[in-house]
Parts: structure tokens; C-alpha cells; sequence
């Protein structure tokens, strides 16, 4: 996941362009084989079983290797093993950009340095791939104080719910977006009430909006109607739930209100706390969250 | 096959339930979109049983549980929730839900939930 943010990186410095960084992504997405598939293919697990931990993920947000452990599917052993092998055949986005001739691989290893640098990633920090500590060098929750770990754990949770409901792996942060928001975008949004209060949502464009709802419903959709809207209100929905959970897990306590979409002409409000761009294979949008 | 009410403000939720109910073998009788249109309706279609969403703007699923359990003590309601929380599933247990299910709906989940309150509660297939 390193090589995403790697990635946009490139893209903010005008090294690489948006065609140039999806047609990377891509084909390290082809290549690298999810842990389900390793453990079927070696026979350590089922099909079904399989199946059963990505339905649970869908709820719990919790990593494939944890929940196969805690079902007594796989031992740490295996997983560690199954990792190890994904690793192995993972098609790193280095390689990508330098079998394309974007740039030379003396230009990758001089951008990669930079890269750590700029953004104070250790070699620990690219070994572990830790997502919370990279997604903490990229995005700035610090002014949230006692409440930026949820914001952090917030946006991790946008990114690995795309993997599961949106099926898109190219899924990319780069810093608080300070722009002003263009006009007519749709914002979708929800709040979280109770031992916290939080308004989280997504700005987009109608094309990337018919995109996550065609998506996340499971057929396509070439019209931005009530179907559209409550799709995308729904993945949204769904993700809070999720967010939700974990925050009882915490000793949380809180309840969501229905999701609210509506049409955006010109910025939101200017009490928004924090705007993050995401980038995905179908277009950008931007996380935004308030804490009252 | 049984007779459902969906409840569910949401137009992609109604549709993916009714998706999975059809497909299953069962009649969609009903769709209400608010809880107080729920409680309306259901004296009308009077259904083997309803799914309920828990969230949902104006009157909760919570109210239109009880909205409706208060005209028939015995109505089979599925409590439908985003939230895993065990207070909001304890809330709608607590207030007459005879189970409940989790967004995202998965299919197998649903049918299953389904299929036991309707046993449990006396459901007859030739009904």
C-alpha cells in the first residue's frame, strides 16, 4: 500500500500524469493475488470459508489473516507464510513505471528517497506497511487532538471499504484538500451523534457519484435519480455503521441520522474542519469531516 | 413462500431486499418507505412478516416497531441496521423484534434470519 501513496506522489509532482499512475496501479493490481485465493490455491482453506471472513470484513474491519486466526481457519504460521508469498509476487508499482519506460529506474530510486524524506517514512514505516502510521504522514488530524486517532482510523476505513464494496484497490489519499469546492458537486453526508458528534460525507462529481452507486448496487446506473443517490447514501451509511461499531468497541457510544445528499453549488459550509481528496480508478472526491 | 413488508427509506435498500426475497421464493406484498407509512400499511397487507430498518428520517424503526407490534402483538419484525452496535440491537430486540440483520445485506444472512423467525413463530409453508 506504500506504493499507492508512492504513487501519488509522483502524480502531485507533475513526474507522472493521471493516465500515466492508473495504468500502474493497474497492473500491479493484476498481478498482486489476494490472501483468500493464495490460502484456497495452497489448500489451507475453503472457497466458503473464504467467503465466509469477506462477508464478516464487510462488518468488522478487521484484516483477512486476523479473522481467518480467530476462526481457527489458519494459523499465524500459515498467515505469515501466505503473506510472504503475496509479497513475493507482488508486482511493485517501482517495477510498473519502469517496464513502461516512464522513468529510468535511477529516477525511481532518487523519487522514492525523496518521497520517505518529504513525508518522514522510515524504512521500518515501507517494511511494515503499517497503514495508520503512512495514512498519519500524509494527512494532517493533529489539530483534532484527543479525537485525530478516530479521523485517522476514519479515513483508513474510507480506503479499505472501497476495496470491499467499491472493488477499487487504486485507492489513493493526498493531503487536506484547502481548495475551494467546484461548482455543482453532490455532497453526501451523514451524522454521527452521542459520545462524539461527527459529520462525515463525501463531495464528488455526478460522474464519480453514479460510479460508487452503480458500484456499490451491483448494477450500472446512467442517471443521477432517487436509486443513485440512496446507493451512494447507503455505502456511506455503511461505512458510519461500521465506524460506529468500532467507536463502541472504544466505549463509544453513538447512533447515526439518515444520510442527506444534495446538490452543492459553490463551497460548503466554511465550518468544515477537514477535506481530504481520495483518489480512485474512476475519479477523485473528497472525504469531508467535521467535529463539533 | 411468506408475505413481506419492506421498510426502508432508502430506494436501493427496498430494491436489493425485494431482490433477494423474490429470488428466494418469496412475495413482496408491501414497501413503505417511513415508519409511519409502515404503520398504516400494515393493517392493509397484514404480512407474514416485516423488515425494518432501525434508521430512518421522521418516525425510527424503533417507533414503527412498536407502532405496529401495538396492532398486532404478534407481527414477525426483522430489525435491519448499518450500526453493529449492541444497544441498537438490543433496543430493537428489547421492543418486540423477533431478530435482526446487518447492512450490508448479505443474502444467505437474510434468507437465513428469515427463514428461522418464521419457523420459530409458526409460519406454515402452505400459508
Amino acid at each position: 500500500m506504500l506504493n499507492q501513496y508512492f504513487g501519488h506522489y509522483l502524480l502531485n509532482k507533475g513526474i507522472l500524469n493521471n493516465v500515466q499512475l492508473r495504468e500502474v496501479l493497474d497492473a500491479e493490481r493484476s498481478v498482486k493475488v489476494k490472501l483468500g485465493l493464495l490460502a484456497v490455491n495452497v489448500g489451507v482453506m475453503t472457497a466458503a470459508q473464504v467467503e465466509d471472513i469477506h462477508n464478516l470484513q464487510r462488518t468488522r474491519d478487521q484484516r483477512f489473516g486476523d479473522l481467518a486466526v480467530a476462526m481457527g481457519f489458519l494459523t499465524s504460521v500459515q498467515v505469515d507464510q501466505l503473506l510472504t508469498s503475496q509479497q513475493e509476487g507482488h508486482l511493485s508499482i517501482m517495477q510498473a513505471i519502469t517496464d513502461k519506460n516512464y522513468m529510468t529506474l535511477s529516477a525511481v530510486e532518487t523519487a522514492l528517497s525523496d518521497f520517505r524524506e518529504e513525508y518522514g517514512i522510515t524504512t521500518s514505516d515501507a517494511e511494515t506497511e503499517d497503514e495508520t502510521e503512512i495514512i498519519k504522514k500524509l494527512v494532517d488530524f493533529s489539530s483534532a487532538a484527543d479525537k485525530a486517532d478516530l479521523l485517522y482510523n476514519y479515513v483508513g476505513l474510507i480506503k479499505r471499504n472501497a476495496v470491499r464494496f467499491l472493488d477499487d484497490p487504486s485507492f489513493i489519499f493526498i493531503q487536506n484538500s484547502t481548495g475551494k469546492a467546484a461548482q455543482s458537486k453532490w455532497f453526501v453526508s451523514q451524522q454521527i451523534i452521542g459520545d462524539i458528534t461527527l459529520s462525515a460525507g463525501f463531495l464528488m462529481e455526478e460522474s464519480v457519484l453514479l460510479e460508487i452507486a452503480a458500484r456499490f448496487y451491483g448494477e450500472k446506473l446512467t442517471r443521477v435519480d432517487e436509486l443513485a443517490l440512496d446507493s451512494v447514501g447507503e455505502f456511506l451509511n455503511v461505512n458510519n455503521g461500521v465506524f460506529c461499531s468500532s467507536l463502541s468497541d472504544r466505549g463509544l457510544m453513538t447512533d447515526l441520522q439518515p444520510p442527506v445528499v444534495i446538490k452543492q453549488d459553490g463551497e460548503i459550509d466554511k465550518a468544515v474542519n477537514y477535506r481530504v481528496n481520495t483518489a480512485t480508478s474512476f475519479g477523485d472526491f473528497e472525504i469531508i469531516l467535521s467535529l463539533a | 413462500m411468506a408475505r413481506i413488508m419492506i421498510v426502508d427509506d432508502s430506494m436501493m435498500m427496498r430494491n436489493t431486499l425485494r431482490r433477494i426475497l423474490e429470488k428466494a421464493g418469496h412475495a413482496v406484498v408491501e414497501e413503505a418507505v417511513n415508519g409511519q407509512q409502515a404503520i398504516d400499511n400494515y393493517p392493509k397487507c397484514l404480512p407474514d412478516l416485516v423488515t425494518m430498518d432501525i434508521t430512518m428520517p421522521g418516525l425510527s424503526g424503533i417507533d414503527a416497531l412498536k407502532g405496529i407490534l401495538e396492532y398486532d402483538p404478534q407481527a414477525n419484525i426483522i430489525a435491519v441496521s448499518a450500526l453493529g452496535q449492541k444497544h441498537i440491537v438490543f433496543e430493537a430486540l428489547q421492543n418486540g423484534a423477533k431478530n435482526y440483520v446487518l447492512k450490508p445485506i448479505h443474502e444467505d444472512k437474510l434468507l437465513s434470519v428469515l427463514e428461522m423467525v418464521l419457523e420459530q413463530n409458526g409460519f406454515a409453508e402452505s400459508h
